[in-house]
């Protein structure tokens, strides 16, 4: 007899074909019964200690805090869907005014950079230079220049912020450098 | 609760609408359809979560985590089966996602691959053979507390099992729909959970 079958027997929910193997089970070894029977008084016994149904103490503020957490999930559910179906340009709100400064400081400097047709060859000529000499370990450093020489980039990467309180005009090989500075030197050493 | 009949989709207490309707006026933002439904199935869940926590506290705030993710999950319930079934699943989740951060651990816990036999013979020595009925022996408070004792040694797997049968009156079907797991580890859990029962009950009965 399978477990499936013993647990089916204790529940009552054999199939009458399943009975058959039950019966035949029960001629062969009668002490089985008892065993079922006390299976079924185990379920007697939990269904006394363990309730199936419990209110929770203080049911209606039980029930008021699940609504008022249901509540607010609406409420951002709302505010989500509203943004969404707003058109682009009414979603980014007064972040326009900014952006639309911005864009027209980077169009200023665009303009500036724009060269005749003839020389944009220059600048699609322009190649990264090897060999280029980086004293600081940390430092990463690229130069791009174009092919007349006229132009050239040098790219620093690792360098530390200046501070706001350098004064460029001032500073010197006898001036004192910002304690700032120091300190950050101090750190890499 | 009575064995469901599982063709039934929705059911229809004793008074008010069926959980049908209400998941329907639900599902179109009817909070008050919803407080009808919390009030009607909180019992069940709170009896459950606390039957398996064991922690009163824990148990309020868990079950009305079960029922806040009812509600978020609500627009997806298809009433293909029982709303309880349903729910009990959510709770299922809600139940082991809590266990799972405090890592309780059950004392003997029964690991279904090292126990699993294929058949029983009758007569066989495995085949539990207790030695008086553990009822006829000991007073029921005294039970009420060895009962609880012996359930806090099973896994909550095991544990889960038996009280949604033997507490919940679920069948196998709806046992393995809300545990997500087949019927064949449903009744090898029953079975098992049933036989160490018994065992440790009767162990203590004969001390």
């Amino acid at each position: 007899m399978t477990e499936e079958l013993f647990s089916k027997w204790i529940d009552d929910c054999l199939t009458p074909d399943e009975q058959v193997i039950v019966d035949a089970a029960l001629a062969e070894d009668p002490s089985l019964i008892e065993e079922v029977e006390s299976a079924r008084g185990l379920g007697d016994l939990m269904k006394s200690e363990f309730p199936a149904s419990q209110e929770p103490m203080y049911p209606d503020f039980f029930n008021s805090q699940i609504l008022n957490k249901v509540a607010q999930i609406d409420r951002e559910g709302a505010a989500k869907t509203a943004e969404k179906s707003s058109p682009w340009w009414a979603r980014i709100g007064f972040a326009w005014v900014p952006a639309s400064g911005l864009a027209a400081v980077l169009a200023f400097f665009a303009g500036t950079k724009v060269n005749p047709p003839e020389q944009d060859a220059d600048f699609a000529a322009a190649t990264e230079l090897p060999n280029v000499y980086t004293p600081g370990g940390n430092h990463k450093t690229r130069v791009v220049a174009n092919a007349q020489g006229e132009v050239s980039v040098i790219v620093v990467e690792g360098l530390d912020a200046i501070g706001d309180d350098v004064d460029f005009a001032t500073v010197g090989a006898s001036a004192v450098l910002p304690e700032r500075y120091l300190i950050s030197q101090q750190r890499q050493l | 609760m009575a064995p469901a009949d599982a063709s039934s989709v929705s059911s229809i207490p004793d008074d008010g609408p069926p959980d049908l309707d209400l998941i329907t006026a639900c599902q179109a933002g009817d909070t008050a359809a919803f407080e009808t439904l919390v009030s009607r199935h909180r019992g069940k869940v709170f009896a459950m979560v606390q039957n398996m926590i064991k922690n009163e506290a824990d148990a309020w705030d868990l079950s009305q985590e079960v029922f806040i993710k009812v509600w978020k999950a609500l627009p997806r319930f298809e009433a293909r089966a029982q709303f309880s079934t349903w729910l009990y699943r959510i709770t299922h989740n809600v139940v082991y996602d809590w266990l799972r951060k405090r890592k309780i651990d059950s004392v003997g816990e029964l690991d279904d691959n090292l126990l699993h036999q294929g058949n029983i013979a009758a007569g066989a020595i495995t085949t539990p053979k207790g030695s008086a009925r553990p009822d006829d022996a000991m007073n029921n408070r005294e039970l009420g507390e060895r009962i609880r004792a012996a359930m806090d040694t099973l896994s909550p797997e095991h544990r889960e099992t038996i009280l949604l049968r033997e507490v919940q009156g679920y069948d196998y079907k709806e046992i393995a729909a809300s545990m997500d797991c087949s019927l064949g580890t449903v009744m090898s859990r029953l079975y098992y959970a049933r036989k160490k029962l018994q065992q440790l009950l009767a162990n203590e009965n004969n001390d």
